[in-house]
């Protein structure tokens, strides 16, 4: 066992999450939300034709009650995952998570504003995302509104050492994915 | 009563002595052998060393990413976390990642701003973090 070469690596849990995690994570989620909502859209409209017989179609449907439907399904996908655990399905696969502004664990009214809050960074035609790229503390106009901000969940440092321990023949200086960015 | 005599001056015929001859003589492994260390040792205050020790220091010199690859602990990381979906996703995540600092570098330069003055982390979560 020899001395520490230098600084031990970041685990960055904790740190504010960047655009890009944070598009990815949106991106996943966008799929996850709407490809469930027109499952469940087609399996309605199966059922009510199912027990009624009178062959509708999605097209029967006025767009009105369509994007109300979704735009409520939306609130309730993303509210309800923020209740419970702090991330969606796709801030889970990317690694993040929402908490408080100063850090603590979101709350039942933080979860429920932010939904509708996010759609307004969307109506301001992309603005209200500015302050991910530009800001200090990397908060969306959503974030704001809502006394929120998005961090990593995801230990780098730990992922590093997996990596090495699969890879022995890897030198342990050199530089992991993460930080090759920093250099 | 005998007078006190003065203590005599021993430092000019010193330096007439070759100390290093003299101690060529010395058997030192036989004079080792006459020191019991184990008494040496029992009048040493483990417990008050210890505390004199910063193990923090200590551990902070410790190369963890070479103690995983030489000890057992690499093996045990890999049984618990060894999944192709968890190296998938640390693949993922590492990209990512990379690109979110690769970006933060850019917009730190054009708005020339000091890195250092930006926070990490909400206060709660970075404080908790920072050892």
């Amino acid at each position: 066992m020899t001395a520490s070469r230098g600084v031990a690596e970041p685990s960055l849990v904790g740190h504010y999450a960047g655009p890009v995690t944070r598009a990815l994570a949106y991106a996943l989620d966008s799929a996850v939300s709407v490809g469930a909502y027109a499952v469940m859209v087609s399996l309605g409209i199966y059922v009510v034709n199912l027990i009624t017989g009178i062959g509708a179609t999605r097209g029967d449907v006025p767009a009105l009650v369509w994007s109300l439907g979704l735009a409520l399904w939306l609130w309730l996908y993303y509210g309800y995952s923020w209740i419970v655990s702090g991330q969606t399905l796709g801030m889970a696969v990317v690694g993040l998570r929402v908490v408080r502004r100063d850090g603590a664990p979101l709350g039942f009214r933080q979860a429920l504003v932010r939904p509708p809050a996010l759609a307004l960074s969307f109506v301001t035609l992309g603005f209200g995302f500015l302050g991910i790229v530009v800001g200090r503390e990397r908060r969306a106009l959503h974030d704001v509104l809502a006394g929120t901000t998005v961090v990593y969940g995801w230990d780098a440092r730990a992922a590093r050492l997996r990596f090495l321990a699969r890879h022995p023949h890897v030198a342990a200086t050199s530089a992991p994915p993460v930080d090759a960015a920093r250099r | 009563m005998s007078p006190r005599l003065p203590r005599p001056n021993l430092d000019p015929v010193l330096r007439l002595v070759d100390l290093d001859r003299v101690l060529e003589h010395v058997d030192v492994n036989a004079l080792i052998e006459r020191v019991d260390l184990n008494a040496l040792l029992e009048r040493v205050d483990v417990n008050a060393l210890l505390a004199r020790v910063d193990l923090n220091a200590v551990l902070e010199r410790v190369d963890v990413e070479e103690l995983v690859q030489r000890s057992d602990l690499g093996s045990l990381l890999i049984e618990s976390s060894s999944s192709l979906g968890t190296r998938v996703l640390d693949s993922l995540r590492s990209q990512a990642v990379g690109l979110d600092q690769v970006l933060e570098r850019v917009v730190t330069r054009v708005l020339r701003r000091d890195a250092g003055s930006l926070p990490e982390g909400p206060p709660l979560l970075v404080a908790r973090s920072t050892p």
